[in-house]
């Protein structure tokens, strides 16, 4: 029986090519996504399932409340915390602390490599289901100085060799001898180390200030990460009175950061961690659970409106199924047998629809997401993970039923003695309107789409572009890596080529921050100010404008800070008058250090277009410089930079020449937003893709219903073009509907996207252009179809007999 | 008013041609009442749709009022049927969207032809076949006869100087049909010239000259009475 069914519902597909491939496409568009979508939720669901008591296990979080009222959780939390807590609390079983105070680079085996570890201690691998490779569990992390690798840290440094008891050196903090080699873990976690430190080796490096974290310091809760294992609810009740508890009394006598107004700590369950909420300082490639619904959304309207078109297709064509219908109802089937028929062709064509899916994520979808740069290192393989394969079977055919039900219920409705008899006339035809509605959605949904793409694609443009009011044109920052400032700036000065080099602590422009508290007398409230440190060279190699003052000279003492440059904003922001009055005011920088103003810059953007203009602070503080910014000569780019390469090969043999050109610099500060602006591409084409199919399906429907009007007018001595105007005209007005109602939503949501950029272009030519496209691809879709209909002979189309 | 030399008219399916119109000549005059007889497929609507424009001949010449109009753009073509021609179907073929009214009306809103003057002539039509109260109805609420009489108003609002009816009264009955040819024939009187495609002898004897078509040939010409 349900072979039957498939092998009618397969030459139903092969006989209609053309409405087949307009459903399957369509279909086949919106699953890839939904493939996408469902492999990166199952992905983010597989998070940590490893750990023994998972469910028992929680992970403590900060929320800070800021003065201005808003609050910003943070995925760490104080190390005081998770001492205080070892001490003093009952209604914990453990306590594991990890420190993030293991970074830099290391040297073992004779090899030099970038290392970020955690510190902590046996209790760690007690509570999570990590397993040793070698090395004694229960002693690994005691010692002081001991360290145990992750595999393939291991693998990096000795090979496949036994590292147990050889020495690993941390630059800048310790040896460590290694106690064990982590086996990988038998699943995803969002842990994020390629090496853990033993805790007891803290308090000497914090004696030795080779760290910032104090381990009394209740302050700092951005540098360590607590989680707990409890035995039951009733603990977890007292833990959490505890913390409400603990994050008042311990800050009561604290002065706490100028932003801030207090804490509160709360648990995350092990198990919530990934997919979870948005968190500052979050550890490992897990999504937060917002971006994973903006997907989910995405993906849940292109498949809607891709199952639309199935369903204004299949209705459209119960004129000509009527007589199939009524010839099977008179022999004697009944009215399920015809649903499960029509539902059986549905879930065909979504099964054809899966494999042709499959082939578009491979081919085009895989390849561009893994090219995102803020997705990194996102699981999105479908290889030999079977599980995935079902989930997308079960998918497809839920797929199928949904978008084929609607129809199949109409279709088997149909009266087979009114079918039968009135093959030509429209009581079998169902009405255009609840189509129509199909199609206006899907229009509203695209040119929304389009709309921000061409805004989002200006903007970012606009920004990339834009004046930032400093000179960034053929200078090529240099990351130091550690070398000294003057030794490599005076080596590289005198080369040809090389027209002028000064140095800075941080990029302009960039994400990159630094800032420090600032007020002008003891009793004012502390603002923090952004600040950079760079040397006497950098003004003029930037051409920035002084409008008072002078700059910093190299005379001015390199170990002892006297004078600041601030810019106008500042001026405005602690009322210190005119630049010309501001000069020699003083202004105490962190507390200790008092400045005098001695130069007032013209403002200009230091931090990216997202930003307003701020408050500027720069000190002349060479020690701290960390970038050089090289301006070269534009005819001689390539051997200018080989030439410095080399002899940067001959200051620093172990760190590779890490250059890149300003204007680089500035541009990939916006690749999240290119990011979304290439997800944006993608969705923007499947919906209008989509919504011309849909379309496509209504004008071939509408015009065969319309056949012998259009004949008639012909006859009659209409004009093609006549014609033309009369057969579009409906669609024109469905158009314009979907204008009504998807404008004033794409004008909602991009004057939202566009308000995180402080500024912005003008999204009015984005509208006209977002709409003038749609419009034009639609009558192209259209037009095609209904200009051969008008053209067409009216004798064949009126023929009586 | 119009002369058919030599016309032909075929379709090739595969290496075989179909002849539809063999060699027809036809000469018809201002004022003339013609009737086209034949049995199913011998060419009576092809020969129609020639004589109306909707179709080509392969070979040979139209000439239609000292024009040839196989030699015609489209465009001069269409205006010519346009402005001369009014079409008369068996199916009547009305829009059923539009109400009677708006039926009769439709020709003259593709000759540009301003509303207040479309207004007049419509209302015009709808006294001369007392039709008026039924204006606002749409087709579908009409008699076949009633729809009939649409159709030949809509034909008639141009003021064709030609009118081609195929079976205009094939899906009628007698009474109605009779009907129909009376109103022919008084338009004939009028000066209309008329084409008619019809099965049965009584109406085609209403024709001032009859032809008779068999496998697309013209077979025998006689008069009428």
């Amino acid at each position: 029986m349900i072979k039957n069914y498939f092998k009618i519902a397969w030459v139903n597909l092969a006989r209609n090519k053309s409405v087949s491939f307009i459903n399957i496409f369509g279909l086949a568009l919106g699953m890839s996504l939904c493939l996408l979508i469902i492999t990166i939720v199952k992905d983010q669901f597989s998070f940590d399932k490893f750990h023994p008591d998972a469910d028992k296990i929680y992970r403590i979080n900060t929320e800070a409340i800021r003065k201005n009222g808003s609050t910003e959780d943070y995925a760490s939390s104080p190390y005081a915390l998770a001492a205080f807590l070892r001490q003093n609390n009952s209604s914990t079983e453990k306590v594991v602390a990890l420190a993030n105070t293991l970074n830099g680079d290391a040297i073992a085996n004779g090899k030099q490599l970038g290392v970020s570890g955690l510190m902590t201690n046996g209790t760690f691998l007690d509570v999570f289901g990590f397993t040793l490779l070698y090395g004694d569990k229960n002693t690994a992390l005691n010692e002081p100085n001991t360290i145990v690798l992750t595999e393939k840290t291991a693998k990096k440094f000795f090979g496949n060799k036994n590292p147990l008891n050889r020495t690993l050196a941390f630059k800048g903090l310790s040896d460590f001898k290694i106690t064990g080699v982590l086996k990988m873990p038998p699943g995803k976690t969002h842990f994020e180390f390629d090496a853990l430190g033993s805790e007891s080796t803290i308090p000497s490096l914090e004696k030795q200030e080779k760290i910032m974290l104090k381990t009394d310091d209740w302050k700092n809760y951005y540098m360590n990460y607590t989680y707990v294992k409890i035995s039951g609810s009733d603990q977890k009740e007292a833990l959490e009175k505890e913390l409400a508890f603990l994050s008042k009394d311990q800050y009561k006598k604290l002065e706490l950061e100028s932003r801030d107004k207090g804490y509160k700590f709360y648990l995350q369950r092990l198990d919530k961690i990934v997919p979870g909420p948005m968190l500052s300082n979050n550890m490992g490639r897990g999504l937060p659970m917002p971006l994973l619904w903006v997907l989910i959304t995405f993906a849940a309207i292109i498949i809607i409106s891709a199952g639309f078109n199935y369903n204004s297709i299949s209705l459209a064509r119960s004129l000509s199924r009527a007589k199939e219908i009524g010839i099977r109802k008179a022999t004697g089937a009944m009215r399920i047998q015809l649903i499960v028929q029509f539902l059986v062709e549905a879930i065909l064509t979504a099964l054809i629809s899966l494999a042709v899916a499959i082939a578009f994520y491979e081919v085009v979808l895989k390849p561009g997401f893994q090219s995102l740069t803020i997705i990194q290192e996102l699981d999105v393989s479908l290889n030999n993970d079977a599980g995935l394969f079902v989930l997308f079977f079960v998918f497809s055919i839920i797929v199928g039923l949904l978008s084929g039900i609607f129809p199949a219920m109409f279709l088997s409705k149909l009266n087979p003695v009114v079918a039968l008899k009135d093959l030509g006339g429209k009581s079998v035809l169902p009405k255009l309107a609840f189509r129509k509605v199909l199609l206006v959605v899907q229009f509203s949904v695209a040119l929304i789409f389009v709309v921000t793409l061409i805004n989002l694609y200006r903007q970012t443009n606009f920004v990339i572009n834009a004046d930032y009011g400093f000179q960034k044109k053929n200078i090529l920052n240099i990351d130091l890596q550690g070398n000294d400032y003057a030794t490599v700036k005076h080596t590289i000065e005198g080369y040809n080529g090389v027209k002028k080099v000064s140095g800075v602590s941080h990029i302009m422009g960039t994400w990159r921050d630094m800032n420090v508290d600032v007020r002008i007398h003891p009793a004012d409230d502390k603002v923090t100010v952004r600040d950079y440190s760079i040397d006497a060279n950098y003004l003029s190699n930037l051409n920035l404008t002084l409008v008072a003052g002078k700059d910093f000279t190299v005379d001015l003492p390199a170990d002892r800070e006297l004078f600041a440059i601030v810019n106008e904003n500042f001026l405005k922001k602690f009322h210190l008058g005119n630049p010309t009055e501001a000069i020699g005011k003083t202004i105490m920088v962190d507390d200790s250090t008092p400045l005098s103003i001695s130069g007032v810059l013209k403002d200009f953007h230091f931090k990216p277009f997202t930003y307003n203009l701020e408050p500027l602070l720069l000190r002349y503080s060479p020690k701290d410089v960390a970038y050089l910014n090289v301006l070269i000569n534009e005819n001689d780019k390539k051997n200018t930079i080989a030439q410095l390469e080399k002899s940067w090969r001959s200051i620093d043999s172990k760190h590779d020449f890490s250059f890149s050109f300003f204007e680089d610099d500035i541009k990939n500060t916006y690749t999240q937003f290119e990011d979304i602006g290439k997800m944006i591409r993608v969705i923007a084409l499947m919906a209008v893709v989509i919504a011309c199919l849909g379309l496509l399906g209504l004008v071939i429907f509408s015009i065969k219903r319309q056949v012998k009007e259009i004949g008639i007018r012909k006859i009659l001595g209409a004009t093609v073009s006549q014609i033309t105007f009369f057969v579009s005209r409906s669609f024109m007005k469905l158009l314009a509907i979907a204008t009504l109602i998807g404008m004033p939503l794409s004008i909602l949501l991009n004057g939202f996207l566009l308000n995180t950029f402080a500024t912005r272009i003008n999204p009015l030519a984005g509208y006209i252009a977002g709409f003038i496209s749609l419009l034009f691809i639609a009558c192209i879709t259209i037009g095609f179809k209904i200009i051969r209909a008008a053209m067409a002979n009216p004798v064949k189309s009126l023929r009586s007999e | 008013m119009l002369q058919l030399k030599n016309i032909y008219k075929w379709i090739n399916t595969g290496s075989n041609r179909t002849f539809l119109l063999k060699d027809i000549n036809l000469h018809i005059k201002q004022g003339e009442f013609l009737s086209i007889m034949g049995p199913s497929g011998s060419g009576k609507s092809t020969l129609l749709n020639v004589l109306g424009m909707l179709d080509d001949a392969n070979e040979g010449e139209y000439i239609f009022m000292d024009q040839d109009v196989l030699k015609l753009k489209e465009k001069q073509r269409s205006e010519i049927y346009k402005t001369h021609i009014g079409f008369v179907f068996q199916a009547y073929h009305l829009i059923d969207e539009l109400t009677v009214y708006e039926n009769i009306e439709t020709p003259l809103i593709y000759q540009n032809i301003k509303s207040a003057e479309r207004k007049a002539m419509v209302a015009d039509m709808l006294d001369r076949f007392q039709i008026v109260g039924k204006k606002d109805l749409f087709p579908t609420n009409l008699s076949g006869g009633q729809q009939q009489l649409v159709g030949i108003a809509r034909a008639l609002i141009v003021k064709p100087k030609l009118i081609l009816a195929d079976e205009p009264t094939g899906n009628l009955n007698s009474k109605q049909g009779e009907e129909i040819m009376d109103i022919f024939k008084q338009l004939n009187s009028e000066g209309v010239t008329i084409v008619q495609v019809t099965h049965s002898e009584k109406n085609a004897a209403y024709g001032t000259k009859i032809i008779h078509l068999l496998d697309g040939r013209i077979e025998k010409e006689s008069t009428g009475n």
